[in-house]
């Protein structure tokens, strides 16, 4: 079967694909959550091997990166960094997609059981942008699938209180990848089960070991509404560890993302050694970007000497963390995501300021598709998904 | 000694640092060589038993079980003085029939359901449960067999288990410092077996090497006990060889912030009342009591604390670092000065004291320990010194290199 450019497709392995141009195949793997590219030249023969027509892959690479969880154990996995497999085929210059989008990220409600004191998206929650319907949902997600992400990630808010969570969920099920992000406080057993049967990822948002720590950072709000609640501590880092450790249990996709602050870059090597104990072996760090006319700047931001540091040391210390894939985004650009609002507005980072802009102000909903990496940077949106500013490669 | 038999435990099985380290290395950081501690030792002979009152983790015990050289060590941390049974020789069979037994019970282990948790104290209640029922079933084993010596089965129980205990506390601790710890954390239970196997694996390793190497049939004695209180009857020394505390303002009563809290929860009543927060070098000021005695150096040492602080800082240096000091060396004083009472008339001892830095200027450690001496009557001299490179300073401590990194290491030399 041969498969077209730029349209995603799922392969009989469960894998999702999309081929690109001018970079080579886009995977997207529902049993890690993560994204890699393969070399143009290895192309054809990942494809038969993802479709079970030849059963064995010659390129170790792109087997232990992309044969996890259907060809492998999770354990024996191996994901080289940046996200380029290199098999056959080399590339001199890693080049990035330039049309359609790697990953949007779908913001499908506003409402949030927590006030993380980061938040970037404070300006499209708590009922300042109006609640989609279930026609919305289905609006928003088919003008989405109209840019053929290789993946949706669904988040918000809370995007496990939405009430439209499964209409969403069913519409885009094997059109793209779909990872949600969560705080966990809201993944009791029949979310969990709907994530499972539709082969969602998991990505539980914890920002430190240390309870304190985190829940002063992602504090539970106290106008929150507790209907389905899976956990009732009053930590979120409880809650999320118990719905991590549930999630396990499920054999759900999980990764953990964390937001590394001023108060928490300390503890990451120690907190990394826990999520690997625990069996996590996909974490993405995000050292904190914030415009500095944010009121927690000061208090946040990680200088620039600690995230040096840091990064030295995470180096030294993913060592002992075999088979983890470890990303460290440090985005001093904030142009490198496509956001859709809760009423479908498609919408980038400002990069100078506070806010987001609009990727088409004449057509706010369905922007055209030049427009979209007008407004976000391409090379900055394919570091955040394939590469990491830690590894040695800058983009081409 | 042979070295090829030692067990690495990697980070991972999160055994806490202090005991990774004490399990790979023959002798704690603070301590003099092996070769300079021979030496001392041996201007000793015929003095013994050799008597340490601040014995730390024991490496005097270690030095003398080597030589056959019988030794009275006394510490007043309980984690250290539990850490000091494993080395003593004379308890090395028992400890490793204890460690076969439970390796090979390993089936019926407590089990946990949960994979992890989160709690802001030390220990939840199920990990409390793992390494309750860990330690019963040890000192049922050694009831059984109708063992009977001056320790209590349950300490012995616990000197193994304590070292452990700190694998399922939900504590936080620094990549590099071992004495920066934080109350509250996540504690894994996932394979909380097989991080078990292998401290029991390494420590057994550990005890085989030391009832190798040691000379049977001396005696031993390892004393849980405040040096500034103990008190002997009829028993006078006639050498001692011992080494202050560490004078580097970190807090090592907290860095064994779970083991103390474990043994708190144990309740067993002769370690009890030593598991408070007094004891010399402590961080915790509670008092100053520099006016208590009078000592020049020490006196001099603290005006240049006050004078050199800028004026904004001056109510912290004052309540902090001077009330530190002045707290250290008085605690050091009453220590001394109770020990110099059990001394015999023909006693000879050594201090090994080291002077770090505080602000660019040497912190006297050594001298002030002399002019203390004198005070009780004795001959104190300082008889070496040599210059010193803070062990850690190339690689952890950044801040600390140059002359904060430079240390002086003293020998002191005490008789009648």
């Amino acid at each position: 079967m041969k498969y077209l450019p730029n349209v995603v497709y799922t392969t009989k392995s469960g894998l999702f694909v999309r081929q690109d141009k001018n970079v080579g195949l886009l995977v997207y793997s529902q049993y890690t959550g993560l994204i890699f590219v393969v070399h143009p030249e290895d192309t054809d023969n990942t494809i038969s091997w993802m479709n079970f027509e030849n059963r064995l892959i010659s390129r170790s690479t792109i087997h232990n990166a992309l044969g996890v969880g259907w060809d492998k154990k999770v354990k024996e996995g191996a994901f080289p960094m940046p996200h380029y497999l290199e098999g056959q085929g080399k590339w001199d210059s890693r080049p990035w997609p330039k049309r359609f989008p790697i990953v949007i990220n779908w913001l499908l409600t506003g409402n949030c059981p927590l006030a993380c004191r980061y938040c970037d998206a404070e300006d499209l929650m708590r009922q300042k942008r109006p609640e989609p319907n279930v026609e919305d949902i289905k609006l928003i997600a088919s003008r989405i699938l109209l840019y053929n992400p290789l993946v949706v990630v669904l988040s918000g808010g809370e995007p496990l209180i939405s009430p439209h969570l499964e209409e969403c969920i069913k519409w885009l099920y094997k059109r793209a990848g779909i990872i949600i992000d969560t705080s966990g406080l809201y993944l009791n057993e029949e979310k969990r089960e709907l994530l499972k049967k539709y082969q969602v990822a998991v990505r539980f948002s914890i920002d430190s070991p240390i309870p304190k720590c985190n829940d002063s950072l992602r504090c539970l709000s106290k106008k929150r509404i507790n209907p389905g609640e899976a956990n009732n501590s009053n930590s979120s880092l409880k809650n999320a560890i118990q719905s991590l450790c549930s999630s396990f249990d499920e054999n759900l996709t999980v990764s953990v993302q964390t937001v590394a602050t001023r108060k928490t870059i300390n503890d990451l090597p120690f907190f990394g050694d826990r999520l690997f104990s625990l069996g996590i072996r996909s974490w993405r760090i995000h050292l904190v970007s914030l415009p500095k006319d944010n009121i927690n700047y000061e208090r946040l931001f990680v200088p620039m000497k600690s995230r040096k540091n840091i990064l030295s040391k995470l180096n030294r210390t993913k060592k002992r963390w075999k088979g983890m894939d470890l990303q460290i985004l440090d985005d001093m650009n904030r142009n490198y995501a496509v956001l859709v609002s809760p009423d479908g507005e498609f919408l980038a980072e400002s990069n100078v300021g506070k806010g987001k802009i609009l990727l088409d102000s004449d057509n706010p909903f369905q922007p055209d598709i030049h427009k979209i990496f007008q407004s976000v940077s391409p090379k900055n949106h394919a570091m955040r998904y394939l590469d990491s500013p830690g590894s040695r490669w800058r983009g081409g | 000694m042979n070295t090829n038999n030692k067990i690495t435990l990697s980070k991972l099985t999160f055994l806490r640092k202090p005991y990774r380290v004490l399990l790979e290395n023959e002798l704690s950081c603070a301590v003099p060589s092996e070769k300079c501690g021979n030496h001392i030792v041996e201007q000793l002979e015929g003095r013994y038993p050799i008597l340490d009152p601040m014995a730390g983790y024991g490496s005097l015990l270690s030095l003398c079980s080597k030589r056959g050289i019988p030794s009275v060590s006394i510490e007043t941390n309980v984690p250290r003085y539990l850490w000091q049974l494993i080395k003593n020789p004379n308890l090395s069979q028992i400890f490793i029939r204890i460690i076969d037994r439970l390796l090979d019970e390993e089936n019926s282990w407590p089990k946990v359901r949960r994979r992890a948790d989160v709690s802001n104290s030390w220990f939840l209640i199920e990990a409390l449960d793992i390494v309750r029922r860990l330690i019963k079933s040890i000192s049922l084993s050694l009831i059984e067999r109708d063992v009977s010596f001056e320790i209590k089965p349950e300490i012995i129980a616990a000197a193994v288990i304590v070292p452990f205990c700190g694998r399922l506390s939900c504590c936080t601790e620094s990549e590099n410092n071992p004495a920066w710890i934080k109350k509250g954390g996540i504690v894994v239970y996932m394979d909380w077996e097989s991080d078990f196997k292998k401290y029991l694996n390494a420590l057994k390793v550990h005890l085989v090497e030391i009832a190798d190497r040691s000379i049977r049939g001396v005696e031993h004695k390892v004393i849980l006990g405040d040096c500034r209180k103990i008190r002997f009857k009829n028993v006078r020394f006639h050498s001692f060889f011992t080494s202050p505390s560490y004078l580097d303002r970190l807090d090592h009563y907290k860095m064994f912030g779970p083991e103390i809290a474990f043994c708190n929860a144990l309740g067993i009543r002769e370690i009890k009342p030593f598991l408070s927060t007094d004891y010399i070098g402590s961080t915790l000021v509670r008092r100053t009591s520099i006016e208590r005695f009078s000592s020049k150096v020490v006196s001099n040492f603290l005006e240049y604390i006050r004078s050199s602080c800028p004026n904004k800082s001056r109510k912290n240096y004052n309540k902090i670092y001077c009330s530190y000091y002045a707290n250290y060396f008085y605690s050091l004083f009453e220590a001394y000065k109770n020990i110099s009472q059990f001394l015999h008339s023909d006693f000879v001892g050594f201090i090994i004291a080291q002077n770090n830095h505080f602000r660019n200027t040497e912190v006297p450690v050594a001298q002030a320990i002399v002019e203390m001496w004198k005070s009780f009557g004795f001959r104190g001299r300082i008889i070496d010194r040599k210059e010193i490179f803070y062990f850690e300073a190339l690689n952890l401590r950044i801040r600390a290199r140059g002359i904060k990194a430079k240390q002086l290491g003293f020998i002191i030399k005490v008789t009648r």
